[in-house]
């Protein structure tokens, strides 16, 4: 079981049934579900910069957020990569099924996976056996 | 001694009769204009092409100078390139002429250098009407923007449905396998069949707004009728009563002054609905909303504002993604996020602008500004 997972999505849904399909499969001890990805980006970068035992093992990341989009919330955390590296894995977690989208999250070194919503059981137990 | 005429000298005599006949016919009636011009600016001798193209008679043209006939904007290089021409260099051109009626009729013009004796006497022109060569370029420049305009349309079609359209349904085929899960806590069920009715009706709102702005786009000449601006302003805000009252907002009508617009009312009806929904939608928790809308009339054009003290956006992180298709500024706030294209969509048909100003925390106003016809 991993300790702490993020979940960034503006979408309540999208987070209530992402935490719930972890809290099934027993994922993790402690799932938190960010609607304003500014905040969790901060919660990142404060970990990052010294406090890294506070950071999330697992990241569920969507990428169509408004203000600060997947895509700069990645770029913010680019300086920060040999922090993060095995520390903290970022999945997207997206809705969209633009292949262009999955191509671009493939080519980012920091991304883990790319996963598309709903997200699935079996992905959830291929995650928690990689622990 | 007898006076003799050779034969020789007869036919030749008639032969040269001929061919000066014939090459007056030739010119009177060659299917382009020809003529010539003095150095004193003046037309010497014109077909009846020229007569035709310009509608005037020979009599009207001849000692006339030719820069009387041009369209003033082509006036200067016209002077010019004859000038060129007259002082020996061949010179070809287009140019615009006018008609007595006011019609403007495009001309490719080839003007040669005239010599007499070694002397430069003026110059032999060519003009060819190229007026409806020169429509169809127009016509077909439009089409092909129209075309582009539309292919970019095409593309924004494919990311709402990659997108947007995805979303909804995303969540309505995860919510779906949670419900078919044993063991579920009522309270989870009972969010779920929440979620489920209200993905359902998002979907349903994306397909009614889809609908409606291709529907839009396949009007091109809706008709326009003669509206009282405040008449239309008073009816939108009888729509919204239920919202305002829930709202609890005040709104005003600031400009008394009668103003009416011949325009496509649906449009400037869905236009005003649109921002006044907006200014409820994004109202301030914990202070009264004010909503200000004023009409006026600044020289040619209408100026329609609606004022808010709502949330407010920084404009410099929405930059220029406000008018866009679903994007949406506000965490929070069910907002589909087609509104303000539509708005700006409507606004560009009707061959007007719209302008925002915004401050975060202390409000919002659009300014829609009309063309008066």
């Amino acid at each position: 079981m991993y300790n702490k997972v993020f979940i960034v999505d503006d979408d309540e849904v999208s987070i209530f049934l992402t935490e719930t399909i972890l809290e099934a499969e027993s994922f993790a001890t402690e799932c938190r579900g960010f609607l304003d990805a500014q905040q969790a980006l901060q919660s990142l970068l404060e970990s990052a910069a010294g406090n890294e035992e506070a950071l999330p093992e697992v990241i569920f990341l969507d990428l169509n957020m408004p203000f600060l989009s997947g895509w700069d919330f990645l770029e913010a955390l680019a300086p920060y990569e040999e922090a993060l590296k095995g520390r903290c894995r970022i999945y997207i977690l997206t809705s969209s099924v633009d292949e262009q989208e999955r191509r671009r999250a493939n080519s980012s070194s920091l991304v883990a996976g790319f996963l598309q919503k709903p997200l699935e059981d079996q992905w959830v137990l291929q995650l928690k056996k990689s622990y | 001694m007898n006076v003799f005429y050779s034969p020789l000298q007869h036919s030749a005599g008639l032969a040269s009769m001929r061919l000066e006949q014939l090459n007056r016919r030739y010119f009177n009636n060659y299917p382009d204009a020809i003529y010539t011009i003095g150095m004193d600016n003046a037309f010497h001798t014109v077909n009846n092409t020229v007569c035709q193209v310009l509608q005037r008679s020979r009599e009207e043209l001849i000692g006339q100078s030719f820069s009387l006939f041009i369209h003033p904007e082509h006036w200067e290089e016209s002077v010019g390139y004859f000038r060129a021409a007259s002082q020996g260099a061949p010179q070809r051109y287009q140019t615009v002429v006018l008609r007595e009626n006011g019609e403007s009729v495009f001309l490719d013009v080839t003007n040669f250098p005239l010599k007499v004796d070694g002397e430069m006497v003026g110059i032999l022109g060519i003009a060819k009407d190229i007026t409806l060569q020169k429509e169809r370029e127009r016509a077909l420049l439009q089409t092909s923007q129209e075309l582009q305009r539309q292919n970019e349309e095409l593309e924004l079609f494919r990311k709402i449905i990659a997108h947007d359209f995805r979303s909804p349904i995303a969540r309505l085929l995860g919510l779906g396998r949670l419900l078919q899960k044993d063991n579920l806590p009522e309270k989870t069920k009972q969010t779920a069949v929440n979620a489920i009715l209200q993905s359902a009706q998002q979907l349903d709102g994306m397909v009614r707004d889809l609908n409606q702005m291709l529907t839009l786009h396949h009007q091109g000449d809706e008709p326009r009728e003669l509206c009282d601006v405040e008449e239309l302003v008073q009816h939108c805000l009888s729509d919204l009563q239920q919202e305002i009252n829930n709202a609890e907002a005040t709104v005003t009508l600031a400009g008394s002054e009668s103003l009416h617009l011949f325009t496509v009312k649906a449009f400037l009806t869905s236009i005003i609905r649109n921002l006044l929904s907006n200014a409820i939608k994004y109202r301030q928790p914990g202070r009264t909303l004010a909503i200000i809308v004023s009409v006026e009339q600044h020289d040619n054009e209408a100026v329609i504002s609606v004022a808010d003290n709502g949330t407010g956006m920084d404009l410099e992180k929405v930059g220029t993604s406000l008018f866009k298709m679903y994007k949406r500024f506000h965490h929070e706030i069910d907002g589909k996020g087609l509104g303000l294209y539509l708005v700006k969509e409507q606004v560009r048909l009707l061959g007007g602008r719209i302008e925002v100003e915004s401050t975060p925390g202390a409000g919002t106003t659009f300014t829609l500004r009309l063309p008066i016809l």
